[in-house]
């Protein structure tokens, strides 16, 4: 089975925030995992990796936010300490630096389409999850408006 | 003299916004008139479908280089199982448009995902995945007089305005369909949702083909083929709830380019230093037509019934004016203008700006092509950005917030936020529920206003650095920066408050898309009309592409 970018994207954002990152944040994971997918990198499956982990080691998408954002020069990173340093690769190339190399990576050829395995999917989602909201009989009867009918 | 844009403070407005009309830069529009301008043709390779109405049937649409044909599957459903909202399991009819001509292994694989719409899954040879169900005030009445011999009354067809209704157009990678980056390269989808609007305007010619296929069907001996005049009164109607309603929100930069593209139209016109008669004599009569649409433009809604007594008031003021004013003096589309702005409420203004387009066709049409955005590249954070700068852009953009108390439950009432149950963005309260937690991002004035408040105290110098003590900022410091850049990228008013409407904003976006007989059902859901009374596809190649969207006087048709 294969997927759309768009929905690898959209589900990665909300498993990034469902595992506790904020939106902006979130929405920068979706555009890395993304990038990595165009490119025939297993960036959704690097994800799902980071997210189960509750360790020490440095954190790809935050110190990737600070090396995008100019605020840590990228030779002050200890690449070695990063998790998931594919999860890092984008945020690097998107402040100019190239670090292909340096991680054992080769993005090439931009495809648009995902081939990521289902489990992956199956774990984003249950991250994606904690973003919604449970339903109650209150948001069931106004939530979408409804109450008119609809079926004529 | 040129005139500058509107400023983005006027228009970007709710309730401005949710008076827009249809107009020449709709997309509807844009893709009726280059189909028309490359000569494209349509065929139906396949039409199978039995007595009951269930079967397959395919629409292509050929251009100068590609072809596209949507894939029809009809059902039998049970009365019981129409539901237009988007729990619905079950429809009358299900659509996918397929990118090229299908074979018959692509139907067989596409019958057994597309009947099923989200519980399936297509391939990126698949553009859009969308369904419809039918009218049930119309189809019966319809089918039986067809079938009886007799053609149905014109005027029991505009009480409804089309047979079929969608409930959902999918496109851009839903379900697995084609990610838009995989056809936007192709001059015939770089203006947004012409994928969109190309299988509605074949679903269109399949619902006038399985009318008469239905009536023959129960009355071969008798039935009558609907009578062509009559057929085009029939639109493809849509309902739209609050699931279309962040997207204006979570798509800045197009939003802008929409708005840059409609306000550069409108500056243009209101620049000609002088009007020539055959547009004003062209502009006369669009007014006139455009009365005779809102006079026949029906809503039992309490707020669109008042929308549309301010549209006919304000119509009629135009007219008296016109009566008065021959358009003949220094820049007189300015003069037309300005003199709305300050005799006209938001109804009449807005259906100006779409009228006062009208006649401009040549001035106007090629802004279609700046309509497109590339969102990616916009999204990055500028993190070098002087902390000073920032400020100065929030206050900017979103000076108003910042005066607002946003503690006061009246000006935070709503929470947007998607719900468990159906994975749709829905509307709560913040305060009679337990949904704070889970608010999605859709207040960007409530938001500034919170960041504004830190950057006072912060001493970092840059954005960046600003962002990395304050993450829970990034998403409106991403916004405001977006909205330094590109003017009309924010809306600026209160998406949370105890009195917004969100068929404001799904009446901006669907004017956009060329929509029209706007009907509210509620504060949160509307009904629409799309292409009704445009050419249906097997007849586009005698008819006039693009003089279809206010009804004919009847003087014309003589």
């Amino acid at each position: 089975m294969s997927w759309s970018l768009n929905e690898v994207e959209v589900l990665a954002k909300k498993a990034a925030k469902g595992a506790g990152y904020s939106w902006g944040q979130a929405e920068d994971t979706g555009r890395a995992v993304r990038w990595l997918e165009a490119r025939g990198l297993r960036g959704a499956a690097a994800l799902v990796a980071h997210l189960a982990k509750n360790d020490t080691a440095l954190c790809p998408i935050t110190t990737g936010i600070a090396v995008a954002d100019g605020v840590t020069p990228v030779g002050d990173v200890d690449l070695a300490s990063l998790d998931q340093p594919m999860l890092f690769l984008p945020f690097a190339i998107w402040a100019g630096e190239d670090l292909s190399t340096a991680l054992g990576l080769s993005p090439d050829a931009e495809t648009c389409r995902s081939f990521t395995d289902a489990a992956t999917m199956a774990a984003l989602a249950a991250h994606a999850h904690k973003t919604y909201a449970p339903a109650t009989d209150e948001s069931r009867a106004l939530g979408a408006g409804a109450g008119l009918t609809d079926n004529d | 003299m040129t005139v500058p844009l509107r400023d983005p403070d006027v228009v970007m407005k709710l309730a401005r916004m949710g008076a827009f009309h249809q107009s020449r830069l709709s997309f509807m529009r844009v893709l009726l008139r280059r189909m028309k301008r490359e000569g494209w043709r349509f065929d139906r390779p396949v039409f199978d479908i039995d007595g009951k109405g269930v079967g397959v049937a395919v629409y292509s649409a050929h251009g100068p280089e590609r072809s596209y044909s949507l894939v029809a599957f009809a059902h039998d459903l049970p009365p019981e199982m129409r539901s237009d909202r988007v729990i619905a399991t079950a429809w009358d009819a299900t659509f996918t448009l397929f990118d090229g001509v299908p074979t018959q292994a692509d139907i067989d694989r596409l019958a057994g995902n597309v009947p099923l719409q989200e519980a399936g899954r297509v391939t990126d040879r698949e553009l859009s995945v969308s369904r419809a169900n039918r009218s049930v005030r119309l189809w019966e009445y319809v089918v039986g007089e067809l079938a009886a011999g007799r053609q149905p009354e014109a005027d029991k067809i505009a009480q409804v305005g089309y047979l079929m209704r969608t409930t959902a157009v999918y496109g851009s990678g839903k379900l697995g369909a084609a990610d838009r980056e995989l056809t936007c390269d192709r001059p015939e989808f770089k203006a947004p949702f012409q994928i969109e609007m190309l299988s509605v305007f074949l679903t269109r010619q399949f619902v006038m083909d399985l009318i008469d296929h239905m009536a023959h069907a129960r009355a071969p001996q008798t039935a009558a083929t609907m009578d062509p005049g009559l057929r085009r009164g029939f639109g493809i109607g849509n309902s739209t709830g609050l699931g279309m309603a962040p997207y204006l929100i979570n798509h800045p930069v197009l939003l802008n380019n929409w708005i840059t593209a409609r306000e550069t139209a409108l500056a243009r016109v209101r620049s000609l230093p002088k009007a020539d008669q055959i547009s004003v004599a062209a502009f006369k009569s669009f007014v006139a037509r455009a009365r005779t649409s809102a006079d026949r433009w029906r809503s039992d809604h309490p707020l669109q019934i008042e929308k549309l007594a301010d549209l006919r008031g304000d119509l009629k003021k135009l007219s008296d004016w016109l009566d008065h004013n021959q358009l003949d003096g220094d820049h007189p589309w300015n003069q037309l203008w300005l003199w709305a702005e300050s005799n006209l409420g938001l109804e009449g203004q807005e259906q100006l700006f779409s009228l006062m387009l009208e006649p401009h066709g040549d001035l106007i049409d090629d802004l279609g092509d700046t309509m497109h955005a590339e969102e990616a590249p916009a999204a990055r954070i500028d993190g070098q950005m002087p902390l000073e700068t920032l400020k100065a852009l929030t206050e900017s953009v979103h000076g108003w917030a910042l005066d607002t108390d946003w503690s006061a439950r009246a000006n935070c009432e709503n929470v947007w936020y998607t719900s468990e149950e159906k994975l749709e963005p829905r509307l709560g309260s913040r305060f009679d529920e337990d949904l704070e937690a889970y608010e999605l991002p859709l207040c960007p004035a409530r938001d500034a206003a919170r960041m504004h408040a830190d950057l006072h105290t912060s001493d970092a110098r840059t954005t960046g650095g600003f962002l990395a003590r304050h993450p829970e900022h990034r998403h409106i410091a991403r916004r405001v920066q977006i909205a330094g850049r590109f003017p009309y990228a924010e809306i600026r008013d209160n998406t949370i408050s105890d009195k917004v409407l969100p068929i404001d904003l799904l009446r901006a976006k669907l004017a956009i898309f060329g929509a029209t007989h706007f009907d509210p059902r509620s504060d949160r859901w509307v009904r629409i009309n799309m292409f009704q009374h445009a050419p249906l596809p097997f007849e586009f190649d005698q008819s006039d592409a693009d003089n279809w969207t206010l009804p004919e006087l009847k003087e014309d048709k003589a």
